[in-house]
């Protein structure tokens, strides 16, 4: 399946979006905030990122940024809570391909990153 | 019967979540669609609806619940029409939501026993059908919006064509469901502009910016890639439900069929009659223009079409205003806090730029807590009127049943109170209004004879005094006789001789508060007997309010209660006791006193002192409230902070006052509820916690006491 890097310093969602993750056969690799996530995207070069927007020390807009700058293909999808509408808006302007609303879906999240590396 | 088994692709667990999520939902669709007959077609309230039959139908499919999740769809294409503004919130739509919501349960239930039942949607099915059939189609309603690619668009994609680009017109449609419509249509604009130059969009990039979007995005693209490269683009667009790209010609090519109004067709299955050739229509300046308000209406003039009911007022549950109240209470002390902390620090640190932004801070956030009690508590008013509209029934009742001529004048009903209040003020007026007509006027013949007009009049009057409120009831009839006040109370034993002679006259009219009293020369069927102004004092104390009378004989009599404007918040005096700090409701105190210990007389065994010329009597706040001395040498200076029971003022003896402020009155726990005395409890700025002194059930103590003790010697 795919490797997927998931970036959020909420480590409960973080569990719960990896364990779901794994157990659908996928590669996960952890970041806990945006800097991180751009460092181990440059290591591990991931199939799909999944991104939270609200982060401490680099916040999921710069991340994806970041990201694109480094790869302009890469398949980033954020995660956001209702009411970033704007920022999210922004995201897609900045070549963020999907997002995901929390509380996420499982089937939403499988959903996404399937939608992403496919 | 025809119950057969079904089978659904979950396991029992899953089940078990999906039967807890759906009761939810179902609740919750209950409570909004009654209360969208109630309120009209609230946005929120819509999207909530929406929302909950949204995922209804998801969770329904996913468990391959076939006809629950049809009867979801079409539930979800009624309630967008609602949400859309296309079809008005009418009885009949209620009614087939609601008859909707029957029949979900009933499929709801086939999960719970995977059972088919006998139940036949058909009928309700049909009825949806053709609710939203008869629903006008968007474009007609969203007159203005039927936007076409115009001359600029069409002189662009001439010039593209002519470089040897491509011109398509993209059609696109977003899941209804989608959260965020506009992310997806912005993702259409981004990733088609990656690979073309956007000719034209609607709705526009600057309304989808804003939102101002439905779920239907059109583009003309100028690309240098083939349509296949274009369908693997939209292709990657989540949520994008249905797409159609088609080669896009200028109007020249084909011309325009029909009139410049002529809308554009939104709907996939006619787009496909129709073709793209009809997307050119005649030259129409305003449909040219493709900046924001293409779509003709902004967000505002959405909000005035004719059925979107935006009432200016919400409901609000009595519940979340109790707790708001809470809140500012918790406020309001933090407030006094702060302000203490600042002049410590200014006393400690002196001058200093800091301490200087500190008090202002302070200063303001005291202004700001200051406005928000006082809104919140304005939220909490009701006009006297919900209560008073009810009491000329009630006198002429009253005026007829006795025989009497009674006018009945009411000032000051709009006069607003807390709700709290105004609950628990109705029973004593009653009682009061009682008494003025079956006790206080007279018959037709006695006020004839004394002079009096025959028509008797009863004053009923609300007002607002600085934080108080002032309630009077008033009768010009033949007012309370002390005498007879007295002889009573003898009569009947609630008093002896001895002591009764002993009262002055205001005394003796405060007996008239006593439980057993009543001064009717006959009773009354409707005034009863004996209950009366004892639970009228009872509870208006118990809203931390006063009532007293005044009375002339032959002249009337009127009855003046004073109630806080709220019952959380009071203004307090703070006294010192024994070295503890007691707070008292300032409503209840008239006044202070400084008093020398060595002023105190023994009068009729108890401690008073002489009060512009009368008789004061003290009641010492450490010994009502059982407390022992703090050790400290005997004070010589002391206060009597006097209050009044039923009229008539009693000394309580403090050794020091604190201060005034405002203070939040919290309830005693259960363990301290019987405490006599102390009516509950507040947090002091700096922390400390001091007891709220009840004066009224001390100083009744005290005079039942006294009353006990002068029977007792009889």
């Amino acid at each position: 399946m795919a490797k997927v890097l998931i970036a959020d310093d909420a480590a409960f969602m973080r569990l719960r979006c990896a364990k779901l993750l794994r157990e659908n056969g996928h590669e996960v690799i952890e970041a806990e905030d945006g800097a991180q996530a751009v460092r181990l995207f440059q290591e591990a070069n991931p199939d799909a990122v999944l991104l939270d927007i609200t982060m401490p020390n680099m916040d999921g807009l710069t991340a994806l940024k970041e990201i694109r700058r480094l790869n302009p293909g890469a398949r980033v999808a954020m995660v956001t809570a209702m009411g970033q509408k704007a920022m999210v808006l922004d995201a897609i302007k900045s070549g963020a391909k999907d997002f995901v609303v929390k509380p996420f879906e499982a089937d939403r999240v499988l959903a996404a990153v399937k939608k992403l590396v496919g | 019967m025809g119950m057969e088994e079904m089978r659904f692709d979950a396991s029992a667990d899953e089940l078990g979540v999906w039967l807890a999520e759906a009761d939810e939902l179902l609740q919750l669709l209950d409570e909004d669609v009654v209360r969208l007959e109630q309120e009209g077609g609230v946005p929120e309230l819509l999207q909530e609806i929406f929302r909950a039959a949204h995922t209804l139908k998801g969770s329904s499919a996913s468990i391959g619940h076939r006809r629950m999740a049809e009867l979801t769809h079409l539930m979800e294409s009624l309630l967008d029409l609602l949400r859309k503004g296309r079809r008005q919130v009418e009885t009949a739509i209620i009614d087939v939501l609601l008859e909707c919501l029957d029949a979900l349960r009933v499929l709801r239930q086939e999960v719970a026993e995977s059972r088919r039942s006998d139940f036949d949607l058909s009928p309700l099915i049909s009825r949806l059908q053709q609710v939203i059939e008869v629903s006008p189609a968007s474009e007609t309603v969203d007159g203005a919006a039927s936007v076409c690619p115009g001359t600029t668009a069409k002189d662009e994609a001439a010039a593209f064509q002519a470089e040897g680009k491509e011109v398509f017109h993209v059609a696109a449609d977003v899941d209804r469901g989608s959260l965020m419509p506009a992310v997806r249509g912005m993702q259409l604009l981004v990733e088609l502009g990656e690979v073309g130059q956007v000719i034209w969009s609607r709705p526009t990039s600057a309304q989808i910016e804003n939102e101002d979007v439905g779920n239907h995005f059109e583009v003309v693209i100028a690309s240098w890639e083939g349509k296949a490269r274009l369908e693997s683009i939209l292709a990657g667009i989540p949520e994008l439900v249905s797409w159609k790209i088609t080669p896009y010609f200028p109007p020249e090519a084909f011309p325009a069929v029909g009139e410049a109004s002529t809308p554009v067709p939104l709907v996939d299955e006619r787009r496909e009659d129709q073709g793209p050739q009809k997307v050119g229509l005649k030259e129409d300046r305003r449909v040219v223009n493709l900046g924001p308000g293409a779509r003709g209406k902004s967000p505002e003039e959405m909000l005035r079409l004719p059925g979107r009911k935006l009432s200016t007022t919400v409901r609000i549950d009595v519940a979340r205003l109790d707790n708001l109240m809470n809140l500012v209470g918790e406020l309001v002390i933090d407030r006094t806090r702060l302000n203490q902390l600042t002049s410590q620090l200014g006393e400690k640190y002196g001058d200093s730029n800091l301490l200087e932004d500190l008090a202002q801070v302070s200063l303001h956030l005291e202004r700001i807590t200051n406005e928000l009690q006082n809104e919140v508590m304005k939220s909490r008013l009701l006009p006297m009127e919900n209560v008073f509209s009810r009491f000329p029934r009630l006198v002429r009742d009253l005026a007829q049943k006795a025989g009497k001529q009674v006018n009945l004048v009411i000032e000051g009903q709009e006069t607003e109170l807390d709700r709290s209040v105004i609950e628990e003020i109705g029973d004593p007026l009653v009682h009061l209004l009682r008494n003025a007509v079956d006790h206080g006027i007279e018959t037709v013949e006695a006020r004839l004879a004394a002079g009096k007009p025959e028509v008797g009049t009863v004053r009923l009057g609300a007002r607002h005094e600085e934080n108080q409120i002032v309630i009077t009831v008033e009768d010009d009839g033949r007012g309370i006789d002390p005498q007879k006040v007295k002889s009573a109370a003898v009569e009947k034993g609630l008093i002896s001789r001895e002591s009764a002679d002993r009262l002055g006259e205001r005394e003796c009219l405060d007996l008239i508060f006593l439980a057993g009293l009543s001064t009717a020369q006959k009773v009354s069927e409707v005034s009863g007997r004996g209950v009366g102004m004892d639970v009228v004092r009872t509870n208006i104390e118990r809203l931390n309010g006063s009532i007293s009378l005044d009375t002339a004989l032959g002249r009337g009599t009127k009855f003046t209660i004073r109630l806080p404007l709220t019952l959380a918040i009071v203004q307090a005096l703070l006294v010192s006791v024994s070295g503890q700090i007691f707070a008292l409701p300032v409503l209840s105190v008239t006044e202070i006193l400084p008093i020398r210990v060595s002023e105190v007389k023994m009068v009729n065994q108890r401690p008073a002192v002489q009060l512009r010329g009368e008789v004061l009597p003290l009641l010492h706040l450490d010994e009502a409230l059982g407390m022992s001395g703090d050790g400290q040498p005997a004070r010589v200076r002391k206060y009597a902070v006097c209050v009044r029971y039923g009229g008539r003022p009693v000394g309580l003896v403090v050794d020091g006052l604190v201060g005034e402020q405002e203070i939040v009155i919290k309830p005693l726990n259960s363990l301290f509820a019987d405490a006599v005395g102390v009516s509950g409890v507040t947090i002091l700025g700096d922390g400390r916690v001091a007891p709220i002194v009840d004066a009224a059930s001390l100083v009744k103590a005290y005079t039942e006491e006294r009353l006990s003790l002068g029977l007792a010697s009889a």
